[in-house]
């Protein structure tokens, strides 16, 4: 276990880095620059006491916010390096094991849970309650699991039935979409839950620059995760 | 005729020793998770507020 979490961190910090580095360059100018039409909307909301100002980043903004990319960047790997790990069926994993499992957490921490919960730059309020969207985020991830589990199931079928092993991991994969959607369709539909992003002061166009520099910065962490776990694993659990 | 000489076998880990070791990281890497992206306490909030809204979490 020590070794699997050496391994981890060891991959998790440089990522989490990297992903410092996209965010600061990236997403914070156009984070600052929402907020200026942000401060008109919360005028006695709480005043973020780490910032110095509106349109500026301070000290204590920036380095809490390279403890968090760091952050992120393990907690993403911890999760990650004993699933590259359990892929290898005990052999040391390969740089495949790595990009599939980099690209199925940019799907399932980042993209799908962005279709169902719509966020923003600050300033840009959203029609859902917090409390709903976070709710919506977790359920996306639990659904994603059970789908996986569904996939597998059919395309283990499908293989047995005699299907080539094309057909079957792409019937695994429709199947598995399907139940996602079809959960999340239900969801939507018997709590009602509407996310999206109410009239407010932002500018659609910082808005959707916003969305692209997230997308950006997002799928650069998992690659590097996905670059990083598992050389690391070779050299501390192999 | 020699013997032949045996290797000394390496101890394996157990089924569920090999479970813990993937599973407790897990839990950890799911529990930071949690408090980068979602705890509401406003010190934590705002600490990590900037990295919430670039990942996507929920946060306001």
């Amino acid at each position: 276990m020590r070794a699997v979490i050496a391994a981890a961190v060891v991959a998790g910090v440089p990522a989490g880095l990297l992903y410092a580095a996209a965010a600061y360059g990236i997403a914070l100018p156009v984070l600052l620059e929402a907020e200026v039409f942000e401060t008109g909307l919360h005028a006695a909301h709480d005043a973020h006491a780490l910032y110095v100002s509106a349109g500026a980043a301070g000290a204590g903004r920036l380095w809490w916010g390279l403890a968090g990319a760091v952050g992120l960047g393990c907690a993403l790997a911890l999760v990650l390096t004993p699933l590259v790990r359990a892929a290898g069926h005990g052999r040391p994993p390969g740089w495949r094991a790595g990009a599939v499992v980099g690209a199925l957490a940019f799907l399932t921490v980042f993209l799908l849970p962005m279709l169902v919960t719509r966020p923003g730059p600050p300033g840009v309020e959203n029609t859902a309650v917090l409390g709903a969207r976070q709710g919506a985020w977790v359920l996306s991830l639990l659904l994603f699991a059970a789908a996986w589990w569904i996939g597998t199931w059919v395309r283990a079928r499908l293989t047995r039935s005699g299907r080539g092993t094309g057909a079957a991991a792409l019937g695994g994969v429709a199947v598995g979409i399907a139940a996602w959607a079809l959960g999340m369709g239900l969801y939507l539909g018997l709590t009602g839950y509407a996310p999206g992003a109410a009239p407010g002061p932002v500018p659609d166009a910082v808005a959707h620059r916003f969305g692209a520099a997230m997308v950006l910065a997002n799928a650069l962490l998992c690659a590097a995760l996905g670059a990083l776990i598992p050389p690391a694993l070779r050299r501390f659990a192999p | 005729m020699h013997p032949t000489a045996h290797a000394p076998e390496r101890p394996r880990a157990s089924t569920a020793q090999a479970a813990l070791a993937h599973f407790i990281p897990a839990v950890l890497g799911l529990g930071l998770l949690a408090l980068i992206g979602f705890v509401p306490y406003p010190a934590v909030h705002d600490a990590f507020h900037d990295v919430r809204h670039t990942a996507g979490f929920p946060c306001h």
